[in-house]
């Protein structure tokens, strides 16, 4: 009966650990964000801007055009990010990107397969832009998340 | 007395024949200076273009290479093929190709099928701002709805067929849909989130000759007969990333007769030819709505025929089934035909039509799609089956 008390406290103390510790990183592996490299000009991109860029739109920050980097790595991360941010299917996405190549000349968004390859573009491109998972990309000292795209 | 008033008469003829003869050497040399300026300016804006894409700097070149891939077969039963415009097979690559640094761009489309190939668009363009794009070279005319959206990207248009009105100077197309000049394009915020879009542009036009129109090739060029034009389109957009929106459209273009005379018009010596159109587009989730309309005044110089005034257009309705399946509907009409004699120069031009189309995208970035018409012609009234596999490979 004595050391009920210590028990209980114990208990909550694990808890707290629990919830201090694991549920940020639960949070963040449902995080979506946007990326950029260390070295990026882009401070901040309102949502808009967000889906100009990567329906291949022209978007200039410091007179200098920025370079989405459609990140194909993970298709649950993709989906995410086309149903919550772009608001569009993949097909529909699709064709509307190949629209901008075929009535303005512009280059398709870089599409990458690995991880890899994306946060090195994104480290070694100032103006590339790119969206990941939180747990990805954080903590990463050369690259810069610029906001939360979308949460769970 | 009467051989003095035809020998008058025959020195005025001929007097007129030699002041015209003149006038046409004289275009024909203006025509030819033209040409190599607008030749000069092209590689002179290229070589601009390449100097400044390398000086360029802070700003690493962007590129791509997108070939849109199509084969297709037909069926027309119980139809004289030579009285309508249907090919029972056709292959095609439309290759694109673009190359961007800084505000600089250059950009070509070179289509390649079965029954011929051609430099589609050669464009040098200069891009200030992300609100204009000022562009050199060869394009698409902006007055036309359905090639501006599509251009020759068979893949991204839902059906098989464009409709009538906007198939290509060598498909039987009646409105000219290739220039070589200057484009200028831009669009302008507006309060509410509105976009205003204008697109204007200028230059060399089409030809007629006993095939159709014919535009101005840039790979083997010649300036004889091509005289000017220039179109404009102004559309509002709903918000700048919407693809609702409703616009005007207008061109003005001289379209001179190349080689034998057509036998309907001895005497023809241009067609003055103006277009004037509205449009809008409605997009809703998966639903998308265009109705599109177009006035057509072509004069035929030099006859005594009278104006041809053409109201056609058309309607189309699609919407997604399941995310991979698409339906597609189409009606199009014309009016006021037996007062068209520019239209005689046409006689296949389907004057109305309805279409019925399915797509499945059955992978990312293949679509096989089926597809229905029934049309009619001033002369004849067919049925025509499609079935076609059509892709963008990067």
């Amino acid at each position: 009966m004595e050391c009920r008390p210590t028990v209980t406290m114990r208990r909550l103390v694990i808890l707290l650990v629990l919830i201090t510790r694991i549920a940020p990183a639960i949070a963040g592996e449902r995080a979506v964000v946007l990326v950029v490299g260390a070295a990026s000009p882009v401070e901040s991109l309102d949502a808009i801007e967000v889906r100009k860029l990567f329906l291949d739109f022209p978007v200039f920050v410091r007179n200098q055009s920025l370079h989405p980097v459609d990140n194909f790595s993970d298709p649950e991360l993709r989906d995410m990010f086309l149903q919550n941010v772009i608001a569009m299917t993949r097909g529909a996405y699709d064709r509307r990107i190949l629209s901008q190549v075929n009535s303005q000349g512009r280059p398709l968004p870089l599409e990458l397969e690995s991880l890899g390859s994306v946060l090195r573009t994104l480290e070694a491109d100032p103006q590339a832009v790119s969206f990941a998972w939180l747990k990805d990309v954080v903590g990463n000292p050369r690259l810069r998340i610029v906001r939360v795209l979308w949460q769970e | 007395m009467r051989v003095l008033i035809i020998l008058a008469c025959a020195s005025e003829v001929s007097a007129i024949t030699t002041a015209l003869t003149e006038a046409s050497i004289i275009r024909a040399k203006i025509l030819g200076k033209v040409l190599i300026m607008i030749l000069r300016c092209l590689a002179g804006a290229l070589m601009l273009a390449v100097s400044a894409a390398a000086a360029g700097e802070g700003d690493a070149p962007q590129h791509q290479l997108l070939v849109f891939g199509s084969a297709e077969v037909a069926r027309v039963p119980k139809s004289n093929l030579t009285t309508i415009y249907s090919r029972p097979e056709v292959l095609a690559a439309d290759v694109l190709f673009t190359l961007q640094r800084g505000p600089i761009k250059l950009f070509g489309e070179f289509e390649l099928n079965d029954h011929e190939s051609d430099l589609e668009r050669f464009q040098i363009g200069w891009e200030p701002s992300e609100h204009m794009v000022l562009w050199l070279g060869r394009f698409h005319q902006p007055a036309s709805i359905w090639n501006s959206e599509y251009h020759h990207g068979q893949y991204l248009q839902t059906p098989i067929t464009r409709p009538g009105v906007e198939n290509w100077d060598d498909d039987g197309g009646i409105i000219p849909q290739q220039f070589t000049g200057v484009l200028t394009e831009s669009n302008w915020n507006l309060p509410g989130g509105r976009v205003l879009k204008i697109a204007a542009g200028g230059g060399l036009t089409s030809v007629l000759t006993p095939e159709g129109l014919e535009s101005f090739d840039l790979l083997r060029p010649n300036a004889d007969r091509h005289r000017f034009g220039y179109q404009a389109r102004v559309a509002l957009m709903s918000d700048q990333l919407s693809e609702s929106g409703a616009g005007l459209v207008y061109a003005q273009e001289k379209i001179a007769w190349r080689d034998a005379l057509p036998a309907p018009f001895p005497m023809l010596r241009y067609v003055d030819f103006s277009l004037a159109g509205a449009y809008a587009t409605y997009v809703h989730g998966s639903w998308k709505l265009q109705a599109v309309g177009y006035y057509i005044d072509a004069q035929l110089k030099g006859t005594s025929f009278r104006d041809s005034d053409v109201l056609t257009g058309y309607l189309t309705l699609e919407d997604a089934l399941t995310p991979n399946l698409r339906v597609f509907v189409r009606r199009e009409d014309s009016s006021h035909l037996s007062e068209a004699p520019y239209l005689r120069l046409f006689p296949r031009f389907p004057t109305a039509r309805s279409t019925l189309a399915v797509r499945w995208d059955f992978m990312r970035r293949h679509a096989l799609t089926t597809e229905l018409s029934d049309t009619y012609t001033a002369t004849d009234h067919y049925f025509e089956y499609r079935l076609q596999w059509s892709a963008a490979l990067r």
